[in-house]
């Protein structure tokens, strides 16, 4: 029962009453009589207002659920150095059994999402068969189990296992999230002997021929700390180098680095391998791998400058802060009909060396770039050829930037160059336009400047005007058009290209129609662009380059190493011969698996130019995967990509006790970690009974009719004794 | 009547400005005199022309760094030669996104002297721009020593401080400061005379200012080109032709 208000103010009332009677039997009766009764209606209709009521609640005891998960992975069943499974027992029948006696205890057994079982499965027959320990997934499906089955309860979760967590996600995190206290009890064997093991070896993922960089490996020794390792690094196999290293304390991870120069371009395997230590029982851990791609070393960029401008500057700096570039750069700062009242020895001019550079190092050069440059003042037409030679009989690359000394302006209409542009020139007489414009971007790979076309499109927006355009006749057929002018127009009918690309024979050639694209860099004062503006040019820098990321036919596996039967999902980019998206290829896959049986898989388009597939490997070991993409019969082009399945490996080697994950599992998620080989019981800081209320009434008193009829009897009766005795 | 005549040059060169060619845009800024060196621009442009292949404008033009028009000009020049108001804190970030972005600020101090009130507004408001980059002298194996002319000697049409100073990043100059009145050197009448004595040096001190301030407009458009291996070898060959001392090079 509970009181409110109103119930105080009908004690009241009842109080009035009765110091009424009493103060009427000692005076003036009838006065005393007709001011009880006002009082009296004047409590009654204030008791009304305050709206009394009387509640009635009903309540249950509930136990507190909790459920004890058991890992039945293959390492909880090895012998060696003490016998896990007959440890896991006793842990389940010393500390979890006992919790039976308090709690709601369900059982249940992981080795990847948990199930539910019965106590006497887990003692008797349990199967340590499991192929993983997946933590993570054994805390969020044991959680989810138990809100099921036991819905307003509180909870907790006893993990008991080895800590050796291989799963795909974060224990520490999926304990974060699960939303009860999580309870860990460690079983298996402390590492009591030394070893030392290889965490990681890290290398970029391109390397470039004859540069040197460096391959870290991460070590780390238990009761190991100070004795001296040595780590030998391999190379397809072949021993490069090796490096004594001086473990640090346990925990602590201890970096041996190596300078590597590859010399040869394709896919190098690195190894970490460390002598074991004497007497070091768990050698499995003692090597790690890595791959590097390694591409052709610097690219050389020749640069020719018509006259000193900001474009010049700005792509300088881009190019300059690229340790993949070599550059050699010529701007003619002075032509023959300049002045010069100063002799030529205070000059720091140098005369250029055409006929060296067009004769002699052409060929050194992977990218030519002619900006504004009037190539008719310093070059012969046999000049002009060897350079169209380098771009479609070497393979070489052509940049040509806009400017008042460029494209059918500049002359090279009439040179052999204007075969070599995705361009059609007019004559000496083309236009030149300097009115300030937004470029219109078409979407095409070269374009991206985010992860998505919803970015691009904002990032585009983003970024400056423009301020000059050579407006071409038209862009040739197969030239991929990167962008447009947003309205002036080429002779052809089309929005004027801006910036074009296209293969010309072995080589690529981007005629960029602007002088002015420096202004992306400088934004626009709302946002830095210069960033953007360095990204944009790296990319068609790599595209004229050849290097991989522009590649016709990409795979890529999202991840390097997976667990047996885990999806490996490969995602296979395409484009077509102009570098635009291919939506209408076929894209066959050969899946080798480590044993070398081979299997063929069809992929789906996913999206603009993205094809998917997913395959599962059930044998450890390093799988290759082939994607060959056709269009009508032609084959757009291969790639290959290589990952690794793990899954059980670390199940037959993981011997003794994590207690480090263990403890952390508990610590954020609210709970405790026990050593099960502890001599303490398990004690769950829990209340063993929660009340919840199950139901709750109320009925109110002030709005009863009876109420209504006392007031309006009182109300009556003053008035019928006022008017019986001439008081009104 | 100027400002009227420099707004109609302004819209009937504003393609040419728009464009990319070397403007001189000048910061206006509130307080001192930010127009110190009015006939000082069309004669650099016209030297510039006349001795390079740099396009240059001949009509400067005032930006405010407030003006969204600031980022269409990755140069910008500032004279003076009295203090200023300070910056506001917009101002200052603005200017500070300018520089981030590229941009480079040549100011030249039209006083002439040592340590003047103008250098010391200027000082006062770069550190707030760069509080962790601090205008220090420019050392003279920099690029802006061999930008067109070899090692001219510091100077304007005086002499108050034998060295430029500046603030380098990411291998850039973003602020290159001069207290000798470079611009001064270019001041002419009407009838064609120069307008300010150069001392203590006379006219050969202005022919090593004006080299001086071709080579701070050269470097602002090719920024270290001539730090490129293949111009320091011969550049220093040219410097032990001439018997000239190498920067960094004991000799």
């Amino acid at each position: 029962m509970k009181f409110e208000a109103g119930i105080i103010a009908l004690a009241g009332a009842a109080l009035a009453l009765l110091s009424a009677l009493y103060v009427y039997s000692k005076a003036d009766r009838k006065r005393v009589l007709l001011t009880a009764l006002r009082v009296a209606a004047y409590i009654l209709i204030v008791f009304a207002l305050l709206k009394p009521s009387l509640d009635r609640t009903i309540t249950l005891k509930r136990r507190t659920a909790v459920a004890v998960v058991a890992d039945l992975s293959k390492s909880m069943g090895l012998k060696k150095p003490e016998d896990k499974a007959a440890l896991l027992k006793a842990a389940i029948k010393e500390k979890a059994v006992p919790l039976a006696g308090v709690f709601d205890v369900s059982w249940y057994a992981f080795s990847g999402t948990a199930r539910k079982t019965s106590l006497e499965d887990l003692l008797t027959s349990p199967r340590l068969a499991g192929d993983s320990t997946d933590i993570a997934e054994a805390i969020s499906s044991a959680g989810k189990g138990l809100e099921k089955d036991k819905p307003g309860a509180k909870k907790a979760l006893v993990i008991i296992s080895d800590g050796n967590s291989n799963g795909l996600l974060d224990p520490v995190a999926a304990a974060k999230q699960a939303g009860m206290p999580v309870y860990t009890l460690g079983v298996g064997p402390l590492m009591k002997g030394v070893d030392v093991a290889v965490r990681s070896i890290a290398a970029g993922e391109l390397g470039f021929t004859g540069m040197r960089s460096t391959v870290a490996v991460n070590l780390s020794g238990a009761n190991a700390s100070g004795k001296t390792v040595r780590v030998a690094l391999k190379a397809d196999g072949i021993e490069i180098g090796n490096k004594e290293a001086v473990l640090q304390d346990d925990g602590l991870e201890t970096v041996v680095k190596f300078e590597i120069t590859p010399k040869e371009t394709g896919l190098v395997r690195y190894r970490a391998e460390v002598k074991p230590l004497p007497g070091e029982e768990d050698i499995s851990n003692n090597s790690a791998d890595c791959e590097v791609r390694v591409l052709k070393d610097k690219v050389r960029i020749l640069y020719l400058s018509g006259h000193p401008n900001y474009e010049y500057r700005f792509l300088r700096q881009v190019l300059k802060t690229n340790p993949n570039y070599e550059m050699v750069s010529f701007i003619m700062l002075r032509g023959i009909k300049n002045l010069m009242p100063f002799p030529e020895d205070q000059l720091t001019l140098i005369p250029f060396p055409v006929t060296e550079l067009f004769t002699r190092d052409l060929p050194q050069f992977d990218i030519v770039i002619l900006e504004s440059f009037p190539y008719s003042e310093y070059m012969t037409p046999d000049m002009l050829n060897g350079l169209a030679r380098l771009v479609t009989e070497r393979g070489g690359a052509l940049l040509m930037i806009g400017g008042d000394q460029s494209f059918g302006i500049g002359g090279y209409a009439a040179t052999p160059l204007a075969d070599l542009l995705p361009v059609t020139l007019e004559g000496p007489l083309e236009r030149y336009d300097t009115a300030p414009y937004k470029m219109v971007p078409e979407l095409h790979p070269l374009n991206s400047l985010s992860y998505s076309r919803d970015g691009d499109a904002l990032l585009w927006k983003s970024m400056a005007e423009l301020s000059d355009i050579n407006v071409a006749a038209s862009s040739k057929p197969g030239a991929a058009v990167l962008g447009r002018h947003p309205f002036l127009k080429s002779k052809s009918g089309e929005f004027a290209p801006v910036l074009a690309a296209w293969q010309k024979g072995r080589g690529r050639v981007i005629a960029c129609m602007t002088g002015s694209t420096w202004r992306w860099a400088m934004g626009t004062g709302q946002e830095t662009s210069s960033g953007l503006y360095a990204r944009y040019w790296q990319g068609l820098f790599n595209w004229l380059s050849g290097v991989p990321d522009v590649k016709q036919v990409k795979i890529a596996a999202d991840k390097k190493s997976y667990l047996k039967n885990e999806p490996v999902r490969l995602s296979i980019s395409v484009l077509d011969e102009h570098y635009r998206y291919e939506n209408s290829a076929s894209v066959a896959l050969l899946v080798s698996d480590p044993n070398g049986r081979k299997a063929r898989e069809v992929c789906a388009l996913s999206g603009n130019g993205i094809y998917e597939c997913s395959v599962s490997g059930d044998v450890s070991g390093k799988y290759s995967f082939e994607a060959s993409v056709y269009k009508e019969g032609k084959e757009l082009g291969k790639d290959s990509c290589t990952a690794e399945v793990t899954g059980s490996r670390s199940e037959e080697t993981d011997l003794y006790l994590n207690e480090t994950l263990l403890s952390e599992i508990a610590e954020k998620s609210g709970g405790e970690y026990l050593n099960a080989a502890s001599g303490k019981a398990l004690l769950l800081k829990l209340d063993p009974e929660t009340e919840e209320i199950v139901s709750r009434t109320r009925k109110t008193l002030w709005d009863s009719p009876v109420l209504l009829l006392l007031s309006a009897l009182i109300l009556c009766g003053e008035w019928y004794i006022r008017r019986t005795n001439g008081m009104l | 009547m100027r400002k009227t005549f420099q707004a109609i040059m302004l819209v009937l060169f504003s393609g040419l400005l728009f464009a990319n060619n070397l403007a001189f845009a000048r910061l206006k800024y509130d307080g001192g005199n930010w127009d110190t060196r009015v006939t000082a621009w069309g004669e650099i442009a016209d030297f510039l022309v006349s001795i390079s292949n740099v396009r240059a404008v001949r009509e400067p033009l005032a930006i405010s760094p407030e003006s969204p028009e600031l980022f269409n000009y990755p140069v910008v020049f500032m004279t003076g030669d009295a203090a200023f108001f300070e910056w506001k804190p917009a101002v200052i970030e603005r200017l500070k996104k300018y520089f981030d972005a590229g941009g480079i600020l040549i100011i030249d101090d039209s006083a002439g002297v040592k340590n003047s009130a103008f250098a010391g507004s200027v000082k006062r408001e770069l550190a707030k721009i760069f509080p962790n980059e601090p205008l220090e002298r420019i050392n003279e194996s920099n690029a802006i020593f061999l930008s067109f002319f070899l090692m001219p000697k510091v100077c304007g049409i005086r002499q108050a401080a034998p060295y430029l100073e500046g603030v380098e990043r990411g291998g850039q100059l973003s602020v290159i400061f001069s207290e000798n009145d470079m611009f001064g050197a270019w001041e002419k009448d009407k009838l064609g005379n120069w307008l300010k004595d150069c001392s203590p040096g006379g006219e050969a001190q202005r022919l090593e200012a004006q080299k001086l301030c071709v080579n701070v407009i050269m470097y602002a458009m090719v920024g270290t080109y001539k730090l490129d291996a293949i111009h320091t070898d011969y550049i220093r060959q040219k410097m032990n032709n001439l018997n000239m001392k190498i920067p960094g090079q004991a000799k």
